[in-house]
């Protein structure tokens, strides 16, 4: 027995090769089926033949207008910039590198042997000076795989800002 | 003359800069675009909107275009996500358009515009009514694959389905729109 949904399962092309050539079998056994197959694709043509609806006579101007009026910001931008904001980002990008490779530039400093006020030599086993050792610390491996990591994710932030603002100058933001 | 320029030189013309390439963009899927919106949002002001942002945001992420599907097909993707956003904002509780235990209903919509159809009594504004009364995703469904006549890979593409999803949705939305055809007495009765 065909069913309603078969044949329009088989006017839409949804059925396997197989199926479909049952249904062609069947329909050629059983001629008065073709009405119904007929109809269905009436129906289906019915559909396809309906008018689009129309927007309003206005429609394609306003989004013109709106269109034309979004890139007009964008356009000044790069008209008034002759240079763009890359340079900032890459300086900002430099002025962070340099602060934080100077402490592996710089030689590292001992810590005063001669005191600059003479001190009685009766205070001098008293008093102690709290001394820590920076070289040792700048020096220590920890802080320098701190400073490789700091310095890789500023550069990785700063990448993608730029290619953010790369983006959005294509796409006419 | 402007229907012998293909789409892929319009797009090109508009990357260029040239104005008129849009417009003739605009012109020629403005029918369709606002088409696929009101079958989903169910008002035509609510449509307007869409199609309009949904033509914007064409033309804004035109340079992303790739060209390994149809311009239409990629218009129709942006349309249907802008209905959907636009929908969303409504009813926010909408998880998905085919949650049949929340059907999306949005209050006084379709009167004015079933008042309007039914003075036409003819045929075809049976038939659009008949599938305005579907939901959104039926109604938007049924106009990609009848009316537009895209593929189910194509109706894939714009709707983010499966081919599995896609077929069955079509299905169930063919079968809702024939129970509402059979009980409108100005299509059967013809």
């Amino acid at each position: 027995m065909l069913t309603d949904e078969l044949l329009w399962d088989y006017s839409d092309g949804f059925l396997e090769e197989a199926e479909k050539l049952q249904v062609e079998a069947y329909l050629r056994l059983h001629p008065e089926q073709q009405a119904r197959l007929q109809g269905i694709l009436a129906e289906k043509r019915a559909f396809s033949n309906l008018p689009l609806e129309k927007p309003g006579s206005d429609f394609a101007s306003k989004v013109m207008t709106a269109w034309v009026a979004e890139q007009a910001p964008a356009k000044a931008g790069t008209i008034a910039k002759p240079k763009g904001r890359d340079w900032i980002l890459w300086s900002i990008a430099l002025a962070f590198g340099i602060m934080l490779a100077l402490p592996f530039l710089m030689p590292a400093s001992e810590a005063p042997t001669t005191l600059p006020l003479q001190i009685p030599a009766d205070y001098m086993q008293q008093v102690q000076w709290p001394t820590f050792d920076w070289a040792g610390l700048l020096n220590s491996s920890l802080m320098s795989y701190l400073l490789l990591l700091t310095l890789a994710f500023m550069s990785l932030k700063l990448l993608d800002k730029y290619l953010q603002v790369r983006n959005m100058r294509l796409s006419g933001h | 003359m402007s229907a012998a320029i293909t789409d892929e030189t319009l797009i090109q013309q508009a990357l260029e800069g040239r104005q008129a390439a849009f417009a003739t963009l605009v012109n020629r899927y403005e029918r369709y675009a606002f088409t696929l919106a009101l079958r989903m949002v169910k008002n035509r002001e609510d449509a307007h909107e869409v199609a309009q942002d949904a033509f914007l945001r064409a033309f804004r992420y035109l340079p992303d275009f790739r060209g390994d599907a149809k311009f239409s097909t990629w218009l129709y993707k942006i349309v249907y996500s802008t209905s959907l956003n636009f929908l969303r904002k409504q009813n926010p509780e909408i998880q998905s358009l085919d949650d049949e235990s929340r059907p999306v209903r949005l209050a006084d919509h379709g009167t004015p515009d079933a008042s309007y159809a039914m003075e036409l009594s003819d045929r075809n504004a049976a038939l659009q009514m008949a599938i305005g009364q579907l939901s959104s995703d039926d109604g938007a469904i049924i106009t990609l694959f009848y009316l537009y006549e895209h593929t189910l890979e194509e109706i894939c593409q714009i709707t983010n389905l499966s081919m599995t999803n896609a077929k069955t949705k079509l299905c169930r939305a063919r079968q809702r729109l024939r129970t509402i055809v059979e009980r409108t007495p100005e299509i059967v009765g013809h």
